[in-house]
């Protein structure tokens, strides 16, 4: 056995990333086409708030990320629907908001600064088998949902009002997507970090769609690459002592640029 | 109201920031009619089909289909709906246009339901129909406006619909495209009993096609056959100004 696979804590990290890995694109696949890129950065900043909030509380961080980026997604989806603001301005309100929460939470305690930077930049030395678990559990549920829910999902995709007209209830599915891409994000922190978990949900994507012949082959293109992608950037920065969520991301944009070269080459 | 009537609108007013946009609208469309709708920008078209398909509520009024109200209206795959942006928007939207079709059958067939055999050859006659079943696998962004037209419709048409409602569907769509696109109606309406409302502010485009005419501007001006209404002086009534109706050849 190499020597990286001698370490349990590499093993779990290679675990947990291979499910991060497959999430997130599929997830940022829905976000991209849906031209809802930002939605991953708010929720990952708000994520941070719940990440200040365990941490203040001593209660397990990615549970209280997850919970607080959930019923942000619930919240964004809401003021999305009402119409009365902007989309768009709806994501910045909210991304903000979790940024101003965390950090007047980490000025009041000062003395977790470590613990907080690995979920900012991504460690792979701190998936805990308690977090390999909720990602395990929680990933298989995002992935089941996408699978049963397909047609529904890429429906109100590629046409929300149309949906709601032949019977689809677009806003339950909205919603759905919201909450997955909340739960993805959150589940992600330990690997790749709050501030790049964007990246590797929508970078794979649009990679993928250079040269993607149908939304089945994006989908799938954007798994492979960001496997590709997380399983590379680990094993670099375990071999150079990178962070992992920095090394992962860097990959994906190399691998893109050699996608974008050779789609205009043809 | 007749047993046999597939829409019913029933005394529908609607109002926007106080502004009256539909006034006391009432009006049937019989089973196998090819009705169109015409008035100028602004008449209240767009805001009356969206009335109509529950997009928005009425101040007063209702719709029904087939002689239920359009909020209890559970058979929604009957109602094939081509909005008014379809052709001429951007689309970047990497599916091809099988997927796209075979996404018109998602109403039909249910949820927690995979596509069957059965639906697979809904969503290759719907192709056949539409005549695009040669660009099956080109992805939509790759398409015309006036082919990005056919695959909206045969994407209505994989849900076996009885009724299909267009917005303006000509904008975007080039003249020769235009030609195939009105003998392809006449084909859906004559040969396969698809009712049919045409939504259009060019009168002379869908005069010489539609067995009946509907003429909105806040009010409903006239309702009947196209010969009787489009007339030089009824149609400065309904735009506003003089207007010459020209009849496009096709």
């Amino acid at each position: 056995m190499i020597e990286i696979f001698q370490f349990t804590f590499m093993i779990r990290a290679f675990a947990a990333g291979a499910m991060i890995g497959i999430i997130a694109p599929v997830i940022g696949t829905f976000l991209v086409v849906r031209r809802l890129s930002r939605l991953a950065d708010t929720l990952a900043h708000v994520s941070l708030a719940g990440v200040a909030i365990g941490l203040l509380t001593r209660t397990d961080p990615v549970l209280s990320a997850v919970l607080i980026s959930v019923l942000t997604a619930i919240g964004v989806e809401r003021l999305r629907g009402s119409r009365k603001i902007f989309g768009e301005s709806a994501l910045a309100l909210f991304l903000w908001s979790g940024m101003a929460i965390a950090v007047v939470i980490i000025s009041l305690a000062r003395g977790f600064n470590v613990g907080l930077f690995t979920f900012l930049f991504g460690s792979i030395a701190t998936v805990s088998p308690g977090d390999l678990y909720f990602i395990a559990i929680l990933g298989s549920a995002v992935l089941i949902m996408v699978v049963v829910f397909y047609k529904e999902l890429f429906f109100v995709s590629f046409d929300e009002e149309l949906a709601e007209v032949i019977g689809i209830r677009a806003r339950f599915f909205n919603l759905a997507l919201m909450i997955m891409a909340a739960v993805t994000i959150s589940l992600s922190m330990r690997i790749v970090g709050i501030l790049l978990i964007g990246a590797l949900m929508i970078i794979p994507v649009i990679t993928a769609m250079q040269f993607s012949r149908s939304f089945r082959q994006s989908l799938l293109f954007s798994v492979v690459l960001s496997l590709l992608a997380v399983m590379l950037g680990l094993i670099l920065s375990y071999y150079f002592d990178l962070a992992s969520g920095g090394t992962i991301v860097l990959i994906s944009i190399i691998i893109f640029l050699i996608a974008m070269m050779m789609s205009r080459k043809n | 109201m007749k047993e046999d009537n597939c829409i019913d609108v029933i005394g529908i007013n609607y109002k926007y920031n106080g502004n009256t946009i539909l006034e006391n609208i009432e009006f049937s469309v019989p089973v196998g009619e090819y009705m169109g709708i015409i008035g100028p920008n602004g008449g209240g078209k767009t805001t009356l089909i969206r009335i109509m398909l529950g997009l928005l509520k009425p101040e007063t009024g209702q719709v029904k289909f087939f002689g239920q109200p359009v909020e209890d209206f559970r058979e929604r795959h009957l109602i094939g709906y081509v909005p008014q942006r379809a052709a001429h928007e951007e689309f970047y939207f990497p599916a091809t246009v099988e997927e796209i079709v075979k996404s018109g059958r998602t109403s039909k067939i249910g949820l927690l339901r995979r596509y069957s055999a059965a639906d697979k050859l809904a969503v290759t006659q719907a192709m056949e129909a539409a005549d695009i079943i040669d660009y099956r696998k080109r992805l939509i962004a790759e398409l015309s406006g006036g082919e990005r037209q056919r695959v909206f419709i045969a994407r209505a048409l994989a849900g076996e619909p009885k009724i299909l409602i267009l917005d303006e569907p000509e904008v975007g769509v080039d003249i020769v495209s235009k030609d195939r696109f009105h003998s392809f109606l006449k084909h859906l309406n004559k040969d396969m009993q698809i009712t049919i409302l045409f939504i259009s502010h060019d009168v002379g485009a869908i005069a010489h096609e539609v067995s009946d005419i509907l003429c909105l501007n806040i009010r409903l001006i006239c309702h009947g056959s196209p010969k009787q209404y489009i007339k030089e002086d009824f149609l400065a009534q309904v735009y506003g100004k003089k207007v010459k109706s020209i009849y496009h050849d096709h």
